[in-house]
C-alpha cells in the first residue's frame, strides 16, 4: 500500500489496526502453508522410502503436490475492494 | 540500542563516586593485608617460643592468631569490598541500565520473580531444591517488557554408603542468564526450541530420538537447515509453531546463539518468550584493581548490558506490526 504519500494515515489508529490485522492474516496463512508443505514433504518421503514404499504401493498411496500460490494470488491484497 | 559513547556522559558523575569508593576499598585492603602479615609473623614467633614449653599453648596461640586474622580479613578486606561492589552496582550498573532501557528496576541481590518466570517457561521441569538469583533487571526496551537475571538452579540427591553415612550431592539444572520478554505476537500453545543434542551426535539417525515420548507435544521440522542443525523444536501446535518461528526469527535466533557462543534454549509460552543461556560468566562484577577512569574497562560492562538487553532487538521483538499491541 502506498501509505508514504499520506503521513496522517500512518498515525491513524484505525489504519494501524487494519495494517496489524493484514500482517496477522499474512503470517497466519504463511504458517498454515508451511505446516501443510512440511506434512506433504514428510508424507512424500514416507511413500518413497523403503520399506514404507511397499505398504504405500499396496494401498496405492501416491505422492501429493505441495501448496503453491499463483503470481496473481501473491499480489498485495486490495483492501478497498475487500471493504467495499 | 544506545552506544557506549552516548551512555558515558550520563553516568560519568556516578563513576567519580564509585572510583573514590574503589580507592577507599583498595587502601583498606592493602592496610588489611599488611596487618594480616604482621599478625601472622607475631603468631608464628609466639607459637615457636611457646612450643618448647607447652605444645598446647602453641596450639592456642595459633588458633587465636587465625581468629584475629579472620576478623581483620573480614573487616578490612571482605566488608569494604562488598561495600564497593554494592556501590558499583547501584551507582554505575543501575544508571547504565537506565540509559539503555526505560522503567528500569535493578536488584543486584536478585529478585524471586525471575524464578516464577523460570517456572512459567517450562524449560526445565526438574524439581529445584536450591536456587541462587543475582542481578535481576526489570525494564522496557522500546515497546518490549523484559526481565533478566543470573540464575543457578540445582537439585540434590542423597547416597548412603555401607556404613550408613549419608552424602548429599548437588546437581546443576541450569546456570546462566535467564531472560523473559513479551513476545510481539499473540499465541495460546506451547513451543520449545532446544539445543539439538541428538542430531549433532548421531546425524540423521538422531532425528529418531527427537520425537517426544510421554508428551502431548509434537516434533516440528522446519525448512531452515542451519536452524535444524542447531535446534530441535517441539510444539503443541504445528501451525502455531510456524506462526511464531518465521524464517527471519529463525535466523535471528541463530545469530543470538552465535553471539553468546553457548547453549541457548527458548520457550514460547503465554505470549512470552523465555531464553535460557547457559554460561558460567558472572555479569556486572567489578574488579577492585581496575580504575573506573579506564574507558575500555567500562565499555566491557556496557557490552554486557547490550548482550543481555540486546536479545530483544536481536530477535526483533520491538517490531509491533501484528494485531498484538
Amino acid at each position: 500500500m502506498a501509505v508514504e504519500a499520506y503521513p496522517d494515515l500512518k498515525a491513524n489508529e484505525n489504519f494501524l489496526r487494519l495494517q496489524g490485522a493484514l500482517n496477522e492474516c499474512e503470517e497466519q496463512l504463511a504458517a498454515a502453508r508451511r505446516a501443510f508443505n512440511a506434512a506433504v514433504l514428510q508424507y512424500n518421503n514416507s511413500v518413497e522410502m523403503f520399506p514404507n514404499s511397499m505398504v504405500a504401493n499396496m494401498f496405492a498411496f501416491k505422492r501429493r503436490a505441495f501448496f503453491e500460490i499463483s503470481e496473481s494470488d501473491r499480489a498485495n491484497p486490495n483492501v478497498k475492494e475487500a471493504l467495499a | 540500542m544506545r552506544s557506549f559513547e552516548e551512555i558515558l556522559p550520563e553516568v560519568v558523575e556516578q563513576t567519580h563516586r564509585v572510583e573514590s569508593a574503589r580507592k577507599k576499598c583498595l587502601a583498606s585492603r592493602s592496610s588489611g593485608q599488611r596487618r594480616i602479615g604482621g599478625i601472622l609473623l607475631v603468631t608464628i614467633a609466639l607459637a615457636v617460643l611457646a612450643l618448647s614449653k607447652s605444645p598446647i599453648a602453641a596450639g592456642v596461640i595459633g588458633v587465636v592468631g587465625l581468629v584475629i586474622m579472620a576478623i581483620v580479613h573480614h573487616t578490612m578486606i571482605g566488608a569494604p569490598f562488598q561495600q564497593f561492589r554494592a556501590d558499583f552496582k547501584a551507582n554505575f550498573i543501575g544508571p547504565s541500565l537506565s540509559s539503555v532501557a526505560t522503567n528500569v528496576h535493578y536488584e543486584p541481590q536478585g529478585h524471586d520473580q525471575i524464578f516464577e518466570e523460570y517456572r512459567l517457561s517450562e524449560l526445565f521441569p526438574h524439581r529445584v531444591d536450591r536456587r541462587k538469583i543475582e542481578d535481576t533487571v526489570f525494564g522496557v526496551v522500546g515497546e518490549t517488557d523484559v526481565k533478566f537475571s543470573e540464575l543457578h538452579t540445582e537439585y540434590k540427591t542423597t547416597t548412603t554408603d555401607n556404613k550408613g553415612r549419608k552424602t548429599t550431592h548437588w546437581h546443576t539444572i541450569f546456570r546462566g542468564l535467564f531472560i523473559s520478554a513479551d513476545f510481539h505476537k499473540e499465541f495460546h500453545g506451547t513451543t520449545f526450541v532446544r539445543s539439538d543434542v541428538a542430531e549433532k551426535a548421531f546425524g540423521m539417525f538422531g532425528r529418531m530420538f527427537q520425537k517426544p515420548i510421554f508428551s502431548s507435544l509434537e516434533l516440528v521440522q522446519l525448512e531452515d537447515l542451519d536452524f535444524e542443525k542447531q535446534f530441535v523444536v517441539h510444539s503443541s501446535d504445528q501451525v502455531e509453531a510456524r506462526y511464531i518461528l518465521t524464517p527471519s526469527l529463525m535466523q535471528r535466533m541463530l545469530a543470538l546463539k552465535d553471539r553468546f557462543s553457548s547453549q541457548v534454549e527458548f520457550s514460547f509460552v503465554h505470549s512470552r518468550v523465555f531464553i535460557a543461556i547457559s554460561t558460567a560468566e558472572d555479569f556486572f562484577e567489578p574488579n577492585v584493581h581496575q580504575s573506573l577512569y579506564d574507558n575500555q574497562y567500562l565499555r566491557n560492562y556496557i557490552e554486557q548490558i547490550h548482550l543481555c538487553l540486546g536479545a530483544v532487538e536481536e530477535l526483533g521483538l520491538n517490531v509491533r506490526i501484528w494485531s498484538k499491541q
